[in-house]
């Protein structure tokens, strides 16, 4: 009760601002607004894989074994933000997550590469549902290790085996020895490892709960055999890319909370499909510059009819978007 | 934290047509096209053909998107320190003010917590509403969740200022703030008998001009004409007293309190703080679009108006400030209004960078750019303000204003089309 009313003096204080804008001014990790982490250490794991663990704030609530969270970076002053798994148990002191670099990969190669201890970095809530109790077999390939190394350390099973495979260099090749499972590493470059293998590496497989990750064409052999021999199977896929649709044809608009959708084309501004269609949209001045109608981009693409720039819907982030100067670029949803 | 569900739903029915237009004229289809209205031809801009105004508004968009494309790291540090130094000085000035009864700290506190104050509303507060720095994407500075230290809430204030006065600015009968319904600061407006003592009711209301701009974006002018009822405001009109309360206890309550003995100099010094960021944001202001030589528009010149027409009646509209970057900083960059009208939406740290390209264009195309020294534009203001206390005043105020025109702009737009026909543009 004390701390109630502590709490509710402190923002008469603060108003109109919250008490947190002044702690975060003090130390950015005291916000429970905007929660952030801070970089404590790097450790490369991979050829292009770091493992960055992070001191978080007073804003992270916490984790289950499985879960990823969204990592938000600032990159030429505007936030990115993307989604990696948690490696690091609930109660270990440090949040840990693994970031390869990858081609084109603005965030990750950033991530992997340039942050050092200290920076800052956004942090989304944990989420996920990857997990499972009982015994375990897990199946990854490549990156699609990291959860596996969550929900071992995690402490969700005392009966797990890990199934491995990776190139030469494994990402995490020297922390695979201290997991509390059986280890069986796979070389990829020596051929793919296949479901027919299980039946040598882990004879009693039938009589576990499958967790697979890793890429596409393993995720849909092993859930193909796990279907076939009757053996429940949960699949963590890495988000693809949004599909982008090339030739500028627009796309269905979702005004989710409205819940109209509307068909609109590359040169019509959403703001103009959705009340098209009956939605009662916020608007204002309708040329871009009053921001009465920005709405957050949750799902696809638009272009800016201004500039001619995409905007892409990131998982965790806050993509606010402009509807009367935005078109459709491919399927896309808007939370107004 | 702003709701975002306080702003206003579309009507398909009271969309205005003209706004519908404005928008889909971003093509340029240029004035001339059917059914344009020549409203927009006045003394100012009569030399200019079809094409010049096209052009002008080409070469706008030029300077826009050389801009917006660059921004980066070098100016979300520079908002980011802006706040930083804002949230430092309110500290300062609290923690000062907390000894008001020893003068220098009564000094310092009160004018620490002024000039944050100023910062806090300026700089800050009105840029980060304009959605200048939603491009960072940082939800703690965006003008979706933004919320500030001024009696009218940021939700209401978007409506009158962003969109009604930003998108029909200095336009009778749809801008409001012209005069802002207590003022009579144009010709145009009709003359009324309590306009006479209208350079008192401007002192007033320069020193408690936030309540003044809450009552005025409450628009209960709305309920006067019979367009809205006294039920339908009573949610809003709650809404902005509990916020001046809030911003009442804090100020004149909570803190003195806590500074104890030194309880009736704290208040003081909040006052006076308030009091100063009053009259500096009322001085600012009234310097962007009442000085005597910028132009007031009919709706008439709505009709079908194009982007680049738009653009045109922003630059004649609006008038800056010269001084020193600490002006600069202090307005808000509003000392840069001419820019900050063609492109509201564009940081403020970079208005000045494109200032010297806007006056070069103006000068180039004959169109007048107002600008002028503080002093002068405010002594301007309110010498204005008083000519206007009585009847009239067409005569001597349209002289003023044919006066700022530039000289030889008819004969410069001839040369320039000369050259232009000899030297054929790629563009």
């Amino acid at each position: 009760m004390i701390a109630g009313v502590l709490a509710r003096a402190t923002r008469v204080l603060a108003t109109p601002l919250l008490p947190d804008d002044y702690l975060a001014f003090v130390d950015p990790l005291w916000s429970a607004r905007a929660p952030k982490g801070r970089i404590v250490a790097t450790r490369p794991v991979g050829p292009a894989t770091t493992e960055l663990t992070v001191r978080t704030g007073a804003g992270w609530h916490g984790h289950r074994p499985g879960q990823h969270v969204g990592l938000g970076v600032d990159l030429g002053g505007r936030r990115h933000w993307r989604t990696y798994s948690i490696t690091s148990a609930p109660d270990a002191e440090h949040l840990t997550v693994s970031v390869t670099a990858v081609p084109d990969g603005s965030v990750s190669t950033h991530l992997a590469r340039v942050a050092r201890r200290g920076d800052l970095v956004g942090l989304g809530p944990a989420a996920g549902e990857f997990t499972a109790t009982g015994p375990l077999l897990l199946v990854s390939g490549g990156s699609g290790i990291t959860p596996m190394l969550g929900l071992l350390r995690g402490g969700v099973t005392t009966d797990a085996v890990l199934v491995h495979s990776g190139r030469g260099g494994h990402v995490h090749a020297d922390d695979l020895d201290d997991l509390p499972a059986v280890v069986h590493r796979h070389d990829s470059t020596a051929g793919h490892l296949r479901p027919a293998d299980l039946d040598d590496l882990v004879p009693d497989w039938r009589a576990r709960t499958m967790l697979v990750c890793g890429p596409i064409g393993m995720i849909d052999a092993f859930t193909a055999a796990a279907d076939a021999a009757g053996v429940p199977c949960v699949v963590e896929r890495f988000r693809p890319p949004e599909p982008l649709d090339a030739d500028g044809t627009g796309g269905t608009v979702t005004f989710t909370t409205s819940g109209v959708v509307a068909e609109a084309d590359a040169v019509t501004p959403l703001l103009r499909a959705g009340e098209d269609a009956g939605a009662l949209l916020p608007s204002g001045c309708r040329m871009g510059i009053c921001h009465t109608c920005v709405g957050r981009l949750s799902v696809g693409t638009v272009r800016n009819l201004h500039t001619g720039e995409l905007e892409t819907a990131e998982a965790d982030g806050d993509v606010i978007v402009r509807t009367c100067v935005s078109a459709a670029a491919g399927a896309c949803s808007i939370d107004l | 934290m702003t709701a975002l569900d306080h702003r206003p739903l579309t009507n398909p029915e009271t969309i205005p047509e003209h706004v519908t237009r404005i928008n889909e004229a971003k093509t340029p289809s240029g004035p001339g096209r059917p059914g344009a209205s020549t409203a927009h031809i006045t003394a100012s801009t009569a030399h200019l053909t079809v094409e010049d105004v096209e052009r002008i508004g080409a070469e706008l968009e030029a300077i826009r998107d050389e801009v917006m494309s660059s921004l980066g790291e070098a100016d979300a540090r520079y908002i980011r320190r802006v706040i930083r130094t804002q949230r430092g000085l309110e500290i300062a000035g609290r923690a000062l003010l907390l000894g008001a009864l020893f003068p220098p700290a009564f000094v310092l506190g009160t004018a620490s917590l002024g000039v944050a104050k100023i910062l806090e509303n300026m700089e800050i507060g009105h840029n980060v509403l304009h959605g200048q720095w939603d491009w960072m994407r940082d939800p703690e500075i965006h003008s979706t969740t933004w919320e500030w230290d001024h009696v009218s809430t940021a939700s209401s204030w978007q409506q009158t200022h962003n969109y009604l006065h930003h998108t029909y600015t200095n336009v009778h009968g749809k801008d409001r703030d012209i005069g802002y319904n207590v003022l009579r600061v144009d010709p145009d407006q009709p003359w009324h008998p309590t306009y006479l003592w209208q350079t008192a009711t401007n002192f007033g209301l320069a020193l408690i001009f936030e309540y003044g701009i809450a009552a005025f974006d409450l628009e209960l002018d709305q309920v006067a004409r019979g367009e809205k009822t006294w039920a339908e405001k009573m949610p809003e009109i709650k809404t902005m007293l509990r916020k001046a309360g809030k911003q009442a206890l804090k100020d004149y309550v909570v803190f003195p309190a806590l500074s104890g003995p030194s309880f009736v100099p704290a208040l003081v010094g909040g006052l006076l703080a308030n009091t100063v960021r009053n009259v500096w944001s009322h001085a600012v202001i009234f310097c962007g679009h009442f000085p005597v030589e910028v132009e007031t528009f009919d709706e008439e010149r709505l009709e079908n108006e194009s982007q680049a027409e738009w653009y045109v009646r922003q630059m004649l509209g609006s008038a800056n400030l010269e001084g020193s970057a600490l002006l600069h900083l202090m307005t808000g960059n509003l000392s840069h209004q001419i820019e900050h009208h063609l492109f509201p939406d564009m940081p403020s740290n970079r208005y000045g960078t494109i200032a010297p390209k806007v006056r070069d264009l103006c000068r180039r195309y004959g169109l007048p750019y107002h600008s002028g020294p503080m002093w002068k534009q405010y002594g301007g203001v309110l010498a204005k303000i008083a000519r206007l206390s009585f009847p009239g005043g067409h005569g001597s105020i349209e002289k003023r204003r044919t006066r700022a025109l530039p000289v030889g702009r008819t004969a410069a737009a001839t040369l320039r089309r000369l050259r232009d026909r000899v030297t054929p543009q790629a563009a």
